[in-house]
């Protein structure tokens, strides 16, 4: 068991204001240069932020998914329920937010939201989140009567379900890179949102965190599997690229999912039960998972777009992060963060205590 | 549009025309000829590949685009609408020929240490920062009755510009043209003839 004071809550919710005070600075300057403060570039189109947010949603709507499968099974207490519903909003409105910030042009979004072009997932990725924040929030004001709610715990399940669907397809429809438009793809992102739901229930729900071993077990054979699959087996496009995940420009991001987000992830579980850290560490290799996947899908064009024999490959790829991109980022997060903490004084009436 | 492989000497003139006619910032290439070599010395050999926008009848960057701002003109030109263009990159995603750019907001010029010419300030201002952008087959040329500027300015008339449907085309075409990537279904409007 650990407890929050509320001192310490009222810490944490101005050092989160803090924080996304600092995105929103580095999103305003990114506004006023360009993408050009970025790491990315015309191969590189999506980095950091991106990685991010499919890292929040998943574990957000995985988490939702659990709450709402708990109506069902009987897994999480209604007080527990209430501060995942509450979780699981702040992570979707702070993946959102994270995603506009990604916007090169961001004040012509309104044409997304009235071109109903549901040819284009992102404009389904937009609207399941939509709906899912807006289950969300009638469960979360539900949940905290106590009462079971199943017939809306089933509707934020589905819908949670739905939106990794969609993201992973969006990835996936992009048919000229290989490694996203592999039938493992929409698998990995169904099993990332398992780890990251549980990961953040074992943070709520101390005691499941057997749930969480056995997610961080299936995130790391999904991830070996993709690879070793790639590597053994797949052609030579496909070996290229994975070459470039575990002994190029990239596998620095692929190491830190295996050592940070699952092997310290699993000591930290086991071993110590400090559970909110084995959480963030899970969700820290998610997001690397994701950046890596999104990297080298992104080279993999280059070598793709001939068709007199292979095109030598002269152009060496890498990508770090720039400063604005991690502003950003943390920004995103401090503002999640914030509205945790303040769904669960206001609406939960209570500092967000871990309890169990 | 046909391009024949056997002509292109790679220059590269298509692609400063290009630049020069479209007035794009430093690094946007809508028109480029990607080079690499094949062999070892003393065999290795250049090998290039001019390439553009394919203006395809099954774009696949027109499905994706969240807002409408990629779209297909009844003639066939894809273009992107920058008033409608969020730059999320998606349909750069989506794209197999890597055809379009985005504009990252560099407009310090090719040569930073001076300033920008009268012609480079006035074109660059047609371009949206922050939005995405792709060869427009010059069809403000071609509404004026003339052609692409990259097929004008090709000094071996490798780029052939015309209605694939009239003699001369189709001519050309029988002589072993082919499709990139077929395999992407998108039916690229853009031919090649073999080396």
């Amino acid at each position: 068991m650990s407890n929050i004071t509320d001192k310490q809550s009222r810490v944490a919710l101005v050092v989160s204001l803090a924080l996304g005070l600092v995105g929103l600075a580095a999103w305003l300057y990114q506004l006023s240069q360009g993408l050009q403060v970025t790491g990315l570039n015309n191969t590189l189109i999506w980095g950091l932020t991106i990685a991010v947010f499919f890292a929040i949603i998943a574990g957000g709507a995985g988490l939702l998914a659990l709450c709402g499968l708990s109506e069902f099974l009987g897994f999480m207490t209604s007080e527990q329920r209430s501060r995942g519903i509450a979780f699981a909003i702040a992570a979707m409105i702070a993946g959102g937010i994270l995603v506009i910030w990604d916007l090169g042009h961001p004040s012509q979004f309104f044409y997304l939201m009235t071109s109903f072009n549901f040819t284009s997932f992102s404009v389904l990725d937009f609207w399941f989140l939509s709906a899912c924040i807006v289950v969300a929030v009638v469960y979360l004001i539900a949940a905290s009567s106590g009462k079971p709610h199943r017939i809306i715990g089933a509707v934020a399940l589905l819908l949670s379900v739905g939106i990794i669907v969609v993201e992973g397809i969006l990835l996936a429809n992009n048919s000229s890179h290989h490694l996203w438009a592999s039938s493992m793809n929409v698998i990995s992102f169904l099993s990332g949102a398992f780890l990251g739901g549980s990961a953040l229930l074992a943070a709520i729900a101390p005691s499941r965190k057997r749930l969480f071993v056995v997610a961080l077990i299936i995130s790391a054979l999904v991830t070996l599997a993709e690879v070793g699959t790639a590597l053994v087996a797949g052609t030579d496009t496909a070996r290229h690229t994975m070459q470039l995940v575990v002994a190029g420009p990239f596998a620095a991001y692929f190491y830190f999912q295996i050592i940070v987000g699952i092997i310290v992830s699993l000591v930290l579980a086991l071993r110590t039960n400090r559970l909110g850290l084995a959480a963030l560490t899970a969700i820290l290799g998610l997001a690397a998972e994701k950046l890596w996947l999104l990297l080298a899908g992104e080279t993999e064009i280059w070598g793709q777009a001939h068709h007199i024999g292979p095109l030598q490959v002269v152009q060496q790829f890498s990508y770090w992060p720039s400063l604005v991109e991690i502003g950003l980022t943390v920004g995103a997060i401090g503002i999640g963060v914030f509205l945790f903490l303040l769904l669960s004084r206001v609406v939960l009436r209570r500092p967000a205590v871990v309890v169990e | 549009m046909i391009i024949d492989l056997k002509r292109c000497i790679g220059c590269n003139a298509c692609t400063v025309t290009c630049k020069q006619a479209h007035g794009t910032a430093p690094g946007t290439f809508w028109c480029q000829v990607r080079a690499s070599e094949e062999g070892t010395y003393p065999y290795a050999t250049k090998k290039v590949l001019p390439t553009l926008c394919m203006h395809c009848e099954n774009p696949t960057c027109v499905h994706v685009c969240p807002t409408g701002a990629s779209y297909k003109r009844e003639d066939g030109i894809v273009l992107v609408d920058s008033e409608r263009c969020i730059g999320c990159r998606y349909c750069m995603a989506a794209c197999p020929y890597e055809a379009r750019t985005f504009d990252f907001g560099d407009r310090s010029g090719y040569f930073p240490e001076q300033e920008q010419t009268s012609y480079e300030a006035m074109m660059l201002e047609q371009h949206v920062k922050g939005t995405v952008s792709k060869c427009t087959f010059c069809h403000d040329k071609l509404e004026a009755g003339g052609m692409p500027a990259c097929a004008q300015a090709c000094p071996t008339h490798a780029r052939v510009f015309g209605d694939l449907d009239s003699e001369e085309l189709q001519a050309l075409l029988k002589r072993g043209a082919y499709q990139a990537r077929p395999d992407m279904r998108t039916n690229p409007s853009v031919y090649y003839l073999p080396k």
